[in-house]
Protein backbone atom coordinates (compact mmCIF):
# COMPACT_ATOMS: atom_id res chain seq x y z
CA UNK A 1 0.00 0.00 0.00
CA UNK A 2 1.43 3.31 -0.93
CA UNK A 3 1.53 6.34 0.77
CA UNK A 4 -1.57 7.61 -1.36
CA UNK A 5 -3.76 4.45 -0.38
CA UNK A 6 -2.92 4.80 2.96
CA UNK A 7 -3.69 8.22 3.99
CA UNK A 8 -7.21 7.66 1.84
CA UNK A 9 -8.04 4.57 3.81
CA UNK A 10 -7.42 6.19 7.52
CA UNK A 11 -8.58 9.78 6.64
CA UNK A 12 -12.02 10.56 8.29
CA UNK A 13 -11.69 8.01 10.68
CA UNK A 14 -11.86 8.71 14.42
CA UNK A 15 -8.10 8.03 15.02
CA UNK A 16 -7.03 10.02 12.29
CA UNK A 17 -9.30 13.15 13.43
CA UNK A 18 -7.42 12.58 16.76
CA UNK A 19 -4.25 13.04 15.67
CA UNK A 20 -4.61 16.02 13.02
CA UNK A 21 -6.17 17.88 16.06
CA UNK A 22 -3.22 16.72 18.37
CA UNK A 23 -0.59 18.00 16.08
CA UNK A 24 -2.68 20.86 15.38
CA UNK A 25 -3.22 22.06 18.42
CA UNK A 26 0.26 21.10 19.92
CA UNK A 27 1.40 23.10 16.85
CA UNK A 28 -0.95 26.37 18.09
CA UNK A 29 0.76 25.87 21.22
CA UNK A 30 4.48 26.36 19.96
CA UNK A 31 4.09 28.86 17.38
CA UNK A 32 1.69 31.07 20.44
CA UNK A 33 4.47 30.19 23.21
CA UNK A 34 7.97 29.76 21.74
CA UNK A 35 7.83 31.08 18.18
CA UNK A 36 7.94 34.63 18.84
CA UNK A 37 8.44 38.20 16.75
CA UNK A 38 10.29 40.67 19.42
CA UNK A 39 9.20 44.33 18.61
CA UNK A 40 12.34 46.29 19.13
CA UNK A 41 13.50 48.09 21.96
CA UNK A 42 10.33 48.00 23.99
CA UNK A 43 10.70 44.74 25.71
CA UNK A 44 7.13 43.33 23.99
CA UNK A 45 6.41 40.51 21.26
CA UNK A 46 3.92 39.11 19.16
CA UNK A 47 3.34 35.94 18.50
CA UNK A 48 2.27 33.89 15.79
CA UNK A 49 -0.49 31.91 17.25
CA UNK A 50 -3.07 34.00 14.62
CA UNK A 51 -0.80 33.09 12.01
CA UNK A 52 -1.25 28.77 12.54
CA UNK A 53 -5.12 29.44 13.58
CA UNK A 54 -5.79 30.69 10.28
CA UNK A 55 -3.14 28.06 8.35
CA UNK A 56 -5.30 25.67 10.13
CA UNK A 57 -9.20 27.34 8.87
CA UNK A 58 -8.10 28.03 5.60
CA UNK A 59 -6.25 24.51 5.21
CA UNK A 60 -7.91 21.82 7.54
CA UNK A 61 -11.56 23.79 7.66
CA UNK A 62 -13.90 25.11 10.87
CA UNK A 63 -13.43 22.40 13.04
CA UNK A 64 -10.26 21.81 13.54
CA UNK A 65 -9.53 25.65 13.68
CA UNK A 66 -12.13 25.74 16.18
CA UNK A 67 -10.22 22.63 18.44
CA UNK A 68 -6.70 24.00 17.31
CA UNK A 69 -7.23 27.66 17.90
CA UNK A 70 -9.19 27.32 21.28
CA UNK A 71 -7.23 24.37 22.82
CA UNK A 72 -3.50 25.14 21.76
CA UNK A 73 -3.83 28.77 22.98
CA UNK A 74 -5.44 27.77 26.55
CA UNK A 75 -2.39 25.26 26.69
CA UNK A 76 -0.23 28.30 25.99
CA UNK A 77 -1.48 30.26 28.73
CA UNK A 78 -1.80 27.30 31.09
CA UNK A 79 2.23 26.78 30.23
CA UNK A 80 3.38 30.25 30.28
CA UNK A 81 1.73 31.41 33.70
CA UNK A 82 -1.31 33.20 32.16
CA UNK A 83 -3.57 30.68 33.60
CA UNK A 84 -6.54 32.76 34.03
CA UNK A 85 -6.62 34.06 30.55
CA UNK A 86 -6.78 29.85 29.59
CA UNK A 87 -11.26 30.24 29.67
CA UNK A 88 -11.47 33.35 27.52
CA UNK A 89 -8.57 32.28 24.64
CA UNK A 90 -10.49 29.06 24.64
CA UNK A 91 -13.68 30.96 23.08
CA UNK A 92 -11.91 33.75 21.95
CA UNK A 93 -9.38 31.81 19.74
CA UNK A 94 -11.96 28.80 19.04
CA UNK A 95 -14.71 30.94 17.97
CA UNK A 96 -11.92 33.29 15.41
CA UNK A 97 -10.84 29.97 13.99
CA UNK A 98 -14.46 28.22 13.72
CA UNK A 99 -15.67 31.95 11.76
CA UNK A 100 -12.94 32.31 9.57
CA UNK A 101 -12.80 28.44 8.69
CA UNK A 102 -16.46 28.60 7.93
CA UNK A 103 -16.32 31.49 5.44
CA UNK A 104 -12.67 30.08 4.23
CA UNK A 105 -14.76 26.81 3.55
CA UNK A 106 -16.94 28.54 0.60
CA UNK A 107 -14.11 29.63 -0.77
CA UNK A 108 -12.55 25.94 -1.51
CA UNK A 109 -12.94 25.82 -5.22
CA UNK A 110 -10.81 25.93 -7.36
CA UNK A 111 -6.73 25.47 -7.46
CA UNK A 112 -5.47 24.62 -3.61
CA UNK A 113 -2.16 26.59 -3.97
CA UNK A 114 -3.40 29.91 -4.83
CA UNK A 115 -4.36 32.90 -3.02
CA UNK A 116 -8.62 33.18 -2.66
CA UNK A 117 -9.64 36.87 -1.68
CA UNK A 118 -12.93 35.03 0.66
CA UNK A 119 -9.68 34.39 3.12
CA UNK A 120 -9.44 37.92 3.65
CA UNK A 121 -12.90 38.29 4.55
CA UNK A 122 -12.50 34.73 6.67
CA UNK A 123 -9.54 37.02 8.56
CA UNK A 124 -12.01 40.16 9.10
CA UNK A 125 -14.54 38.35 10.57
CA UNK A 126 -12.22 36.21 12.70
CA UNK A 127 -10.74 39.08 14.08
CA UNK A 128 -13.52 41.00 15.11
CA UNK A 129 -14.53 37.71 17.06
CA UNK A 130 -11.27 37.29 18.98
CA UNK A 131 -10.81 41.11 19.32
CA UNK A 132 -14.62 41.59 20.36
CA UNK A 133 -14.09 38.37 22.67
CA UNK A 134 -10.99 39.68 24.64
CA UNK A 135 -12.42 42.98 24.46
CA UNK A 136 -15.34 42.08 26.74
CA UNK A 137 -13.70 39.97 28.84
CA UNK A 138 -11.13 42.53 29.39
CA UNK A 139 -14.08 44.84 30.04
CA UNK A 140 -15.34 42.92 32.75
CA UNK A 141 -12.06 42.11 34.78
CA UNK A 142 -9.58 44.99 33.94
CA UNK A 143 -12.20 47.73 33.34
CA UNK A 144 -12.87 49.54 29.86
CA UNK A 145 -9.93 51.97 29.87
CA UNK A 146 -6.99 48.81 30.72
CA UNK A 147 -9.63 47.24 27.62
CA UNK A 148 -9.29 49.59 25.40
CA UNK A 149 -5.23 49.99 25.48
CA UNK A 150 -5.23 46.25 24.71
CA UNK A 151 -7.51 46.56 21.64
CA UNK A 152 -5.02 47.74 19.09
CA UNK A 153 -2.41 45.43 20.09
CA UNK A 154 -4.70 42.56 19.42
CA UNK A 155 -5.89 44.29 16.24
CA UNK A 156 -2.22 44.15 15.30
CA UNK A 157 -1.50 40.55 16.10
CA UNK A 158 -4.46 39.56 13.81
CA UNK A 159 -3.04 41.46 10.98
CA UNK A 160 0.12 39.73 11.73
CA UNK A 161 -1.86 36.47 11.56
CA UNK A 162 -3.20 37.19 8.12
CA UNK A 163 0.17 38.68 6.73
CA UNK A 164 1.55 35.44 7.72
CA UNK A 165 -1.35 32.79 7.12
CA UNK A 166 -0.98 33.83 3.23
CA UNK A 167 2.29 33.35 2.16
CA UNK A 168 2.15 30.38 4.89
CA UNK A 169 -0.81 28.43 3.21
CA UNK A 170 -0.01 28.49 -0.24
CA UNK A 171 3.61 27.95 0.53
CA UNK A 172 2.69 25.23 2.18
CA UNK A 173 0.26 24.04 -0.57
CA UNK A 174 2.85 24.48 -3.32
CA UNK A 175 5.40 22.29 -1.09
CA UNK A 176 3.55 19.61 -0.12
CA UNK A 177 0.29 19.32 -1.97
CA UNK A 178 -1.19 16.46 -0.27
CA UNK A 179 -2.11 18.45 2.95
CA UNK A 180 -5.28 19.40 1.00
CA UNK A 181 -6.07 15.44 1.50
CA UNK A 182 -5.67 15.53 5.09
CA UNK A 183 -8.65 17.56 5.66
CA UNK A 184 -11.42 16.19 7.14
CA UNK B 1 8.33 30.33 34.31
CA UNK B 2 5.58 27.92 35.06
CA UNK B 3 7.36 24.86 34.39
CA UNK B 4 8.96 25.33 38.16
CA UNK B 5 5.47 24.90 39.34
CA UNK B 6 3.31 22.99 36.92
CA UNK B 7 3.05 19.19 36.37
CA UNK B 8 4.68 18.63 39.78
CA UNK B 9 3.38 15.89 41.70
CA UNK B 10 3.57 17.82 45.77
CA UNK B 11 2.79 15.77 48.85
CA UNK B 12 1.27 18.77 50.29
CA UNK B 13 -2.57 18.34 51.66
CA UNK B 14 -3.83 20.99 48.75
CA UNK B 15 -1.82 18.47 45.89
CA UNK B 16 -3.23 15.57 47.21
CA UNK B 17 -6.67 16.99 47.42
CA UNK B 18 -9.79 15.96 44.67
CA UNK B 19 -9.07 17.87 41.52
CA UNK B 20 -12.45 17.67 41.17
CA UNK B 21 -13.50 19.12 44.17
CA UNK B 22 -10.70 21.37 43.61
CA UNK B 23 -12.53 22.50 40.61
CA UNK B 24 -15.48 23.61 42.45
CA UNK B 25 -13.80 25.34 44.84
CA UNK B 26 -11.76 27.13 42.27
CA UNK B 27 -15.31 28.22 40.61
CA UNK B 28 -16.27 29.40 43.87
CA UNK B 29 -13.72 32.07 44.45
CA UNK B 30 -14.14 33.04 40.85
CA UNK B 31 -17.28 33.54 41.15
CA UNK B 32 -16.81 35.60 44.38
CA UNK B 33 -14.29 38.11 42.86
CA UNK B 34 -16.97 39.20 40.55
CA UNK B 35 -19.50 39.67 43.53
CA UNK B 36 -20.24 43.09 44.15
CA UNK B 37 -19.82 43.24 47.54
CA UNK B 38 -17.23 45.54 49.57
CA UNK B 39 -13.64 45.99 48.12
CA UNK B 40 -12.49 45.30 52.10
CA UNK B 41 -13.96 41.89 51.86
CA UNK B 42 -13.01 41.11 48.08
CA UNK B 43 -9.08 41.81 49.64
CA UNK B 44 -9.30 39.88 52.54
CA UNK B 45 -10.34 36.75 50.49
CA UNK B 46 -7.68 37.34 47.52
CA UNK B 47 -5.56 37.96 50.72
CA UNK B 48 -6.47 33.65 51.91
CA UNK B 49 -5.94 33.23 48.11
CA UNK B 50 -2.24 34.13 48.69
CA UNK B 51 -2.09 33.12 51.76
CA UNK B 52 -2.98 29.25 50.73
CA UNK B 53 -0.65 29.86 47.90
CA UNK B 54 2.66 31.02 50.17
CA UNK B 55 1.71 27.97 52.39
CA UNK B 56 1.46 25.37 49.49
CA UNK B 57 3.34 26.73 46.69
CA UNK B 58 6.32 29.04 48.59
CA UNK B 59 6.77 32.29 48.73
CA UNK B 60 8.73 32.79 45.66
CA UNK B 61 6.40 31.02 43.53
CA UNK B 62 3.69 32.94 44.38
CA UNK B 63 5.11 36.12 43.47
CA UNK B 64 5.97 34.97 40.39
CA UNK B 65 2.61 35.52 39.09
CA UNK B 66 2.27 38.66 40.88
CA UNK B 67 5.29 39.98 39.00
CA UNK B 68 3.91 38.91 35.56
CA UNK B 69 0.34 40.47 36.12
CA UNK B 70 1.97 44.08 37.87
CA UNK B 71 1.99 45.87 34.53
CA UNK B 72 -1.26 45.04 33.61
CA UNK B 73 -2.21 46.28 37.30
CA UNK B 74 -0.33 49.96 36.71
CA UNK B 75 -2.64 49.81 33.63
CA UNK B 76 -5.55 49.52 35.37
CA UNK B 77 -4.93 51.90 37.90
CA UNK B 78 -3.61 54.32 35.61
CA UNK B 79 -6.64 53.86 32.77
CA UNK B 80 -9.68 52.94 35.09
CA UNK B 81 -10.43 56.62 37.24
CA UNK B 82 -10.68 59.02 33.76
CA UNK B 83 -13.30 56.48 32.91
CA UNK B 84 -15.43 56.43 36.15
CA UNK B 85 -14.98 60.49 37.35
CA UNK B 86 -18.94 60.26 39.27
CA UNK B 87 -19.18 61.20 42.98
CA UNK B 88 -16.88 63.39 45.21
CA UNK B 89 -13.51 64.77 43.65
CA UNK B 90 -10.28 63.60 44.83
CA UNK B 91 -8.07 65.59 42.27
CA UNK B 92 -10.03 67.94 40.02
CA UNK B 93 -7.57 70.63 37.07
CA UNK B 94 -9.30 73.51 36.22
CA UNK B 95 -12.54 72.63 37.61
CA UNK B 96 -12.40 69.05 35.62
CA UNK B 97 -12.65 66.14 37.62
CA UNK B 98 -9.72 63.90 37.18
CA UNK B 99 -9.54 61.40 40.06
CA UNK B 100 -12.98 60.70 42.28
CA UNK B 101 -13.66 58.33 44.85
CA UNK B 102 -15.96 55.63 43.07
CA UNK B 103 -12.93 55.95 40.27
CA UNK B 104 -10.17 54.77 42.50
CA UNK B 105 -12.66 52.20 44.07
CA UNK B 106 -13.27 50.73 41.13
CA UNK B 107 -9.76 50.44 39.80
CA UNK B 108 -9.04 48.72 43.12
CA UNK B 109 -11.82 46.85 42.91
CA UNK B 110 -10.65 45.41 39.56
CA UNK B 111 -7.20 45.13 40.36
CA UNK B 112 -8.26 42.60 43.48
CA UNK B 113 -10.42 40.78 41.06
CA UNK B 114 -7.95 40.30 38.56
CA UNK B 115 -5.14 39.15 41.06
CA UNK B 116 -7.97 37.31 42.76
CA UNK B 117 -8.17 35.40 39.41
CA UNK B 118 -4.68 34.84 38.54
CA UNK B 119 -3.91 33.11 42.17
CA UNK B 120 -6.82 31.27 42.04
CA UNK B 121 -5.72 29.88 38.84
CA UNK B 122 -2.07 29.94 39.56
CA UNK B 123 -3.03 28.01 43.24
CA UNK B 124 -5.25 25.41 41.20
CA UNK B 125 -3.05 24.84 38.20
CA UNK B 126 0.14 24.99 40.89
CA UNK B 127 -1.44 21.76 43.03
CA UNK B 128 -3.00 19.55 40.28
CA UNK B 129 -1.08 16.92 38.21
CA UNK B 130 -2.02 17.44 34.41
CA UNK B 131 -2.99 13.48 34.36
CA UNK B 132 -5.14 14.11 37.26
CA UNK B 133 -6.94 17.67 35.68
CA UNK B 134 -7.46 15.26 31.87
CA UNK B 135 -8.97 12.57 34.19
CA UNK B 136 -11.39 15.36 36.19
CA UNK B 137 -12.39 17.16 32.94
CA UNK B 138 -13.13 13.65 31.52
CA UNK B 139 -15.13 12.76 35.23
CA UNK B 140 -16.92 16.24 34.24
CA UNK B 141 -18.75 14.00 31.16
CA UNK B 142 -15.17 15.63 28.50
CA UNK B 143 -15.02 13.29 25.75
CA UNK B 144 -12.72 10.73 25.86
CA UNK B 145 -11.37 11.74 22.58
CA UNK B 146 -11.06 15.83 23.79
CA UNK B 147 -9.48 14.63 26.65
CA UNK B 148 -7.01 12.43 23.98
CA UNK B 149 -6.39 15.14 21.73
CA UNK B 150 -5.35 17.48 24.74
CA UNK B 151 -3.04 14.73 26.16
CA UNK B 152 -1.08 14.08 22.86
CA UNK B 153 -1.21 17.68 22.41
CA UNK B 154 0.96 18.40 25.45
CA UNK B 155 3.09 15.36 24.79
CA UNK B 156 4.02 16.77 21.52
CA UNK B 157 4.62 20.33 21.98
CA UNK B 158 8.53 19.26 23.17
CA UNK B 159 8.95 17.51 20.17
CA UNK B 160 7.40 20.24 17.96
CA UNK B 161 9.62 23.01 19.52
CA UNK B 162 12.88 20.48 19.46
CA UNK B 163 11.79 19.95 15.56
CA UNK B 164 10.79 24.18 14.83
CA UNK B 165 14.93 24.26 16.89
CA UNK B 166 16.41 22.66 14.20
CA UNK B 167 14.61 23.69 11.08
CA UNK B 168 15.36 27.45 12.23
CA UNK B 169 19.27 26.65 12.90
CA UNK B 170 19.08 24.62 9.66
CA UNK B 171 17.53 27.66 7.81
CA UNK B 172 20.16 29.82 9.38
CA UNK B 173 22.95 28.29 8.82
CA UNK B 174 21.89 28.47 5.17
CA UNK B 175 20.98 32.06 4.73
CA UNK B 176 25.02 32.63 5.76
CA UNK B 177 26.25 36.01 4.24
CA UNK B 178 29.20 36.34 2.13
CA UNK B 179 32.59 37.32 4.11
CA UNK B 180 30.62 35.63 7.38
CA UNK B 181 30.99 32.88 8.38
CA UNK B 182 30.45 30.00 11.99
CA UNK B 183 27.86 31.71 14.87
CA UNK B 184 28.60 35.49 13.28
CA UNK B 185 26.81 33.87 9.82
CA UNK B 186 23.70 32.60 12.22
CA UNK B 187 23.49 35.57 14.43
CA UNK B 188 20.09 37.58 13.37
CA UNK B 189 19.96 40.63 12.32
CA UNK B 190 18.39 43.90 12.86
CA UNK B 191 15.11 43.88 10.26
CA UNK B 192 11.49 45.60 10.29
CA UNK B 193 8.58 43.43 11.60
CA UNK B 194 7.19 42.54 8.34
CA UNK B 195 10.64 41.46 6.64
CA UNK B 196 11.05 39.33 10.02
CA UNK B 197 7.99 37.90 9.31
CA UNK B 198 8.23 37.23 5.17
CA UNK B 199 12.34 35.59 6.46
CA UNK B 200 10.20 33.72 8.95
CA UNK B 201 7.98 32.01 6.41
CA UNK B 202 10.47 29.73 5.05
CA UNK B 203 11.55 28.44 8.35
CA UNK B 204 7.20 27.96 9.58
CA UNK B 205 6.81 25.92 6.04
CA UNK B 206 9.59 23.44 6.91
CA UNK B 207 7.84 22.98 10.38
CA UNK B 208 4.20 22.53 9.31
CA UNK B 209 5.03 20.34 6.66
CA UNK B 210 7.14 18.00 8.94
CA UNK B 211 5.03 18.52 11.41
CA UNK B 212 1.91 17.55 9.49
CA UNK B 213 3.38 14.84 7.73
CA UNK B 214 3.30 12.87 11.15
CA UNK B 215 -0.36 12.98 11.22
CA UNK B 216 -1.16 9.78 9.33
CA UNK B 217 1.56 7.56 11.15
CA UNK B 218 0.35 8.95 14.51
CA UNK B 219 -3.43 8.03 13.50
CA UNK B 220 -1.89 4.62 12.19
CA UNK B 221 -1.19 4.25 15.92
CA UNK B 222 -3.59 5.05 17.24
CA UNK B 223 -5.58 3.01 15.76
CA UNK B 224 -3.71 0.12 16.53
CA UNK B 225 -4.18 1.15 20.30
CA UNK B 226 -8.27 0.40 19.35
CA UNK B 227 -8.72 4.47 19.41
CA UNK B 228 -11.67 4.68 17.61
CA UNK B 229 -13.73 1.37 18.96
CA UNK B 230 -17.47 1.96 20.91
CA UNK B 231 -16.59 0.13 24.05
CA UNK B 232 -15.68 2.44 27.00
CA UNK B 233 -12.10 3.03 27.76
CA UNK B 234 -10.20 2.46 31.08
CA UNK B 235 -7.11 4.33 32.60
CA UNK B 236 -4.45 2.59 34.57
CA UNK B 237 -3.99 5.96 36.70
CA UNK B 238 -7.75 6.77 38.56
CA UNK B 239 -9.02 9.69 40.94
CA UNK B 240 -10.21 9.07 44.30
CA UNK B 241 -12.87 7.08 45.07
CA UNK B 242 -15.14 6.06 48.51
CA UNK B 243 -14.55 7.37 51.23
CA UNK B 244 -11.60 10.10 50.55
CA UNK B 245 -13.79 11.19 47.34
CA UNK B 246 -16.45 11.89 49.96
CA UNK B 247 -14.72 14.03 52.73
CA UNK B 248 -12.76 16.31 49.64
CA UNK B 249 -16.31 16.77 48.25
CA UNK B 250 -17.80 16.90 52.04
CA UNK B 251 -14.49 19.59 52.59
CA UNK B 252 -15.26 21.90 49.11
CA UNK B 253 -18.98 21.74 49.58
CA UNK B 254 -18.81 22.96 53.32
CA UNK B 255 -16.24 25.73 51.72
CA UNK B 256 -18.30 27.10 49.20
CA UNK B 257 -21.01 27.66 51.65
CA UNK B 258 -18.87 29.22 53.66
CA UNK B 259 -18.03 31.51 51.11
CA UNK B 260 -21.76 32.30 50.08
CA UNK B 261 -23.07 32.50 53.70
CA UNK B 262 -19.95 35.48 54.36
CA UNK B 263 -20.92 36.81 50.74
CA UNK B 264 -24.11 37.40 52.11
CA UNK B 265 -23.64 38.49 55.53
CA UNK B 266 -20.72 40.68 54.44
CA UNK B 267 -22.01 42.64 51.30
Amino acid sequence: MNDKDRKAGIAGSPAFRIASLAILTALTAVFTYMVRIPIARTGGYLNLGDVIIYFTAFTFGPVSALVAGGLGTAITDLISGYSQWAPISLLAHGLQGLVAGLIASIARRGKPSTFNPLWLLAAVAGTVVMAGGYLIAQILMLGLGAALFELPWNLLQNLIGLAGAIPLTIAVRQAYPPVTRLRW
Amino acid sequence: MIAQVYGKRGTTVVHRYDPRAKTLLLLAFLVLFFLPIRVGYLAAYLAVVIALSGIFLGISNTLRPIRLILPILVLVLLLTPPFYREGSALLTVRGVTVLSVSGLMLALRLIIRFSGITMAFYLFIGTTDPDDLILAIRWFRLPFSVALVLGIALAYIPTILTLYDQVRDAHRLRLAVEGEVGMAAARPRKRGLFKRLREAIPVLTSVLILSVRRIPTLAMALECRGVGRKNPRTSYHTLKTGTALLRDGAIATAAVAALAISAVLFP
